[in-house]
């Protein structure tokens, strides 16, 4: 595991800010883990709302989320359906999670009856229009990228204290899957879940995205996982702005294993 | 309109007790949809002006993790059509199935449409369902004709492997539109289909798909008619008439797709061997079809795929094998309409499709051009249209179909139905 120096003021700041912390402060890559442990929620079910707004029409859009934690322990099964508006109503993405550089990505067309296969590099693209792309919305994996721990202070617009860590793909299929050739997220020091993220565009460099999540719960039985019921994100090439909230919120329910197949993503 | 659909409780309580289940959840979902088509041709044999009102009532109810009913009802009215039979308004049941959801298997039973084939446009295993050609409609989904069909789906703990079953008790033809020049002189049409009578009418298949790692494949075997018909002169009152026959068939088809970065690779094809229950031997005896297709997206808008098609039959006779004279101009007539259908005046033939759309969640603008070809005869379908999503659910296009070739060919017959059109489609 890399360990990271932190800067003098960091280490300063850290001290100021809690004892714990200054007592032992945690590597970048502990960080990251413990993130994605708290978000490695093995069962979730639950109805979602995908509100967009900026250029062009302002459009709400909701649907029923399921996910499920593979064999692996690592990769997802994800099948996200839509039910309202009526326009896009049954649509389905069933989101099967591969290797670091690719997923399939299946989806279905209720208009025709049939199931695509959209192109592995759609996870970059916009996720139905909105400023959420298939990756944003996706579990990250810590592996997949080396961690630089920037500094630690009070989180925006809360009264924990975040991490604040720079996160780099460690390879050229993981940069192009995303979109983003790093990342600055702000990582609340009690659930280890994002509550801001800034996303640097892979081609340009440049800032790209803005995300702020709230509405962080424990779930589940043992309260051992977190989840953002409500997350926001601008595209500032495009000033687009969309906002995900997760309502009916079920992590204890077993899900069939055949949901996720296509069998089940053409039976709305 | 409202920011979500319509959505009440159905009173199906009696199924749902005799079904032993609790709670469940109803869905009423429609679509309207009204279609105008100007002849591009003056000159053209179909009417000038043809208007066709499309509706689908749709009901759902689920009851949880256990079965699921649906059901839809379809109207169709369109005052000047080209079905031969004549019919101007026509309302059915057009999908009512039932479908039970228990751990690794999935079942439907009912009528309804179930579109075969991964390609765009050109599906060579398509042969399970059947389409009403005769409908001017953009939307290819809304000329499925629905089945009655047992339909299994089992993936053994919800792996990467699933098997299916279909079976099909009862034959549902193609509806075709056939050009009044096809037909040889003094020749009635009679639209009855010819394979009542002859034996079973059903069919039935298996497929085998697997999801693999960056790809899936498909295999499908097929036993049972042919959709589309084949075409025979028969006196079957005082004066002859042009019949449809339906063939058997057993055939074999298969499905591919992987994706590599920005690109998405298609593949479809079927081999399919045509057996006779007439005391002679059918027009088409084999036939290998095969689509291969890349397909990508150019930013979050456009979409662009373009495909190569190739197809080889053999047949029991050709136009060109006997001498056309006054004593075989019925029967030189009524095969070179086979061949079209078919598209096998020559025994193999290669084409290609093009499409390319636009389509944005910030623009309520859309765009569509799509054409088809054939090189030998270098006949083509070319297809543009523009759309305008007015409001949630509304969307109004503008179009045009335009079909080109030589009489004899398969486009160039169906000259007449090239059109300018208009659709309004509401979708609650």
């Amino acid at each position: 595991m890399k360990t990271h120096r932190l800067p003098v003021l960091a280490l300063f700041a850290l001290t100021l800010n809690g004892p714990a912390l200054a007592q032992k402060a945690p590597s970048a890559d502990e960080i990251m883990q413990k993130s994605e442990s708290a978000r490695r929620i093995p069962q979730l079910k639950a109805e979602g709302l995908l509100a967009t707004s900026g250029d062009g029409a302002p459009s709400d859009k909701t649907f029923l989320f399921s996910r499920k934690l593979t064999s692996d322990g690592t990769r997802f099964r994800t099948l996200t359906r839509f039910k309202t508006p009526a326009t896009v109503r049954d649509q389905a993405i069933l989101f099967l999670e591969r290797d670091s550089d690719s997923s399939d990505i299946f989806m279905y067309l209720p208009n025709f009856k049939k199931t695509r296969r959209v192109e592995s590099h759609a996870q970059s693209g916009s996720f139905m229009g909105t400023a959420f792309s298939y990756s944003d919305i996706a579990n990250p994996h810590a592996e997949d990228y080396t961690h630089k721990l920037l500094k630690s202070e009070k989180c925006p617009g809360g009264a924990n204290n975040c991490f604040v860590v720079e996160s780099t793909p460690r390879t050229a299929g993981v940069k192009e899957r995303t979109g983003y050739s790093k990342s600055v997220q702000w990582i609340d020091s009690v659930s280890y879940l994002p509550v801001k993220g800034e996303f640097y565009d892979a081609k340009t460099q440049k800032l790209r995205k803005q995300m702020v999540s709230s509405d962080i719960q424990a779930v589940g039985a043992k309260k051992a996982h977190y989840l953002a019921h409500r997350s926001e994100i601008t595209d500032l090439t495009n000033g687009r702005k969309s906002r995900l909230v997760f309502s009916k919120v079920n992590v204890d329910e077993n899900l069939r294993d055949n949901l996720f197949t296509q069998a089940a993503l053409e039976s709305p | 309109m409202p920011k979500h659909a319509p959505s009440r409780r159905l009173a199906l309580l009696g199924l749902a007790c005799g079904l032993g289940v609790g709670a469940h959840a109803a869905e009423v979902a429609g679509r309207l949809l009204s279609a105008t088509h100007f002849a591009v041709d003056p000159g053209a044999r179909r009417p000038l002006l043809q208007n066709t009102q499309l509706g689908f009532l749709r009901v759902r109810e689920s009851f949880d993790e256990g079965p699921r009913f649906e059901g839809s009802v379809r109207l169709v009215a369109e005052p000047r059509g080209l079905d031969a039979t004549g019919k101007t308004f026509e309302a059915d049941f057009h999908e009512f199935y039932l479908n039970l959801r228990r751990g690794d298997w999935d079942v439907s039973l009912g009528r309804r449409i179930r579109s075969w084939g991964i390609a765009d446009g050109v599906n060579p295993t398509r042969f399970f369902g059947a389409k009403d050609h005769t409908l001017l409609l953009s939307n290819e989904t809304d000329k499925e004709l629905p089945l009655t069909q047992l339909i299994v789906n089992w993936t053994p703990d919800g792996g990467a492997w699933t098997w299916g079953l279909v079976f099909l008790p009862t034959f549902v033809p193609d509806k075709f539109y056939v050009p009044p020049e096809s037909l040889p002189t003094g020749v009635a049409f009679n639209d009855t289909a010819q394979f009542r009578g002859e034996g079973w009418g059903g069919g039935g298949g298996l497929r085998l798909a697997y999801v693999g790692d960056g790809f899936d494949f498909a295999l499908v075997g097929f036993a049972g008619f042919d959709p589309r018909p084949e075409y025979e002169v028969r006196v079957v009152k005082v004066l002859p008439e042009l019949v449809t026959l339906y063939r058997k068939q057993v055939g074999a088809g298969l499905e591919a797709s992987t994706s590599t970065g920005p690109w998405i690779f298609r593949l479809e094809g079927s081999f399919r061997h045509f057996v006779s229950e007439w005391d002679r031997d059918p027009y088409l005896l084999q036939r290998t079809e095969g689509v291969v297709g890349v397909e990508r997206s150019l930013g979050d808008s456009w979409r662009i795929n373009a495909q190569a098609i190739g197809h080889h039959s053999s047949t029991s006779i050709a136009s060109g094998s006997f001498p056309l004279t006054a004593e075989t101009a019925g029967l030189y007539a009524v095969v070179r309409l086979n061949e079209r259908v078919y598209r096998s005046r020559r025994s193999a033939e290669a084409g290609a499709t093009f499409r390319l759309a636009y389509d944005s969640e910030t623009n309520p603008f859309t765009a569509e051009v799509f054409g088809v070809t054939y090189f030998a005869d270098l006949d083509w379908l070319g297809r543009g249209a523009l759309g305008w999503k007015a409001r949630d659910g509304l969307k109004l296009s503008l179009g045009v179909d335009y079909y080109s070739g030589d009489d004899e060919t398969l486009f160039g017959s169906l000259h007449d139905l090239s059109a300018a059109w208009f659709e309004a489609a509401f979708d609650f």
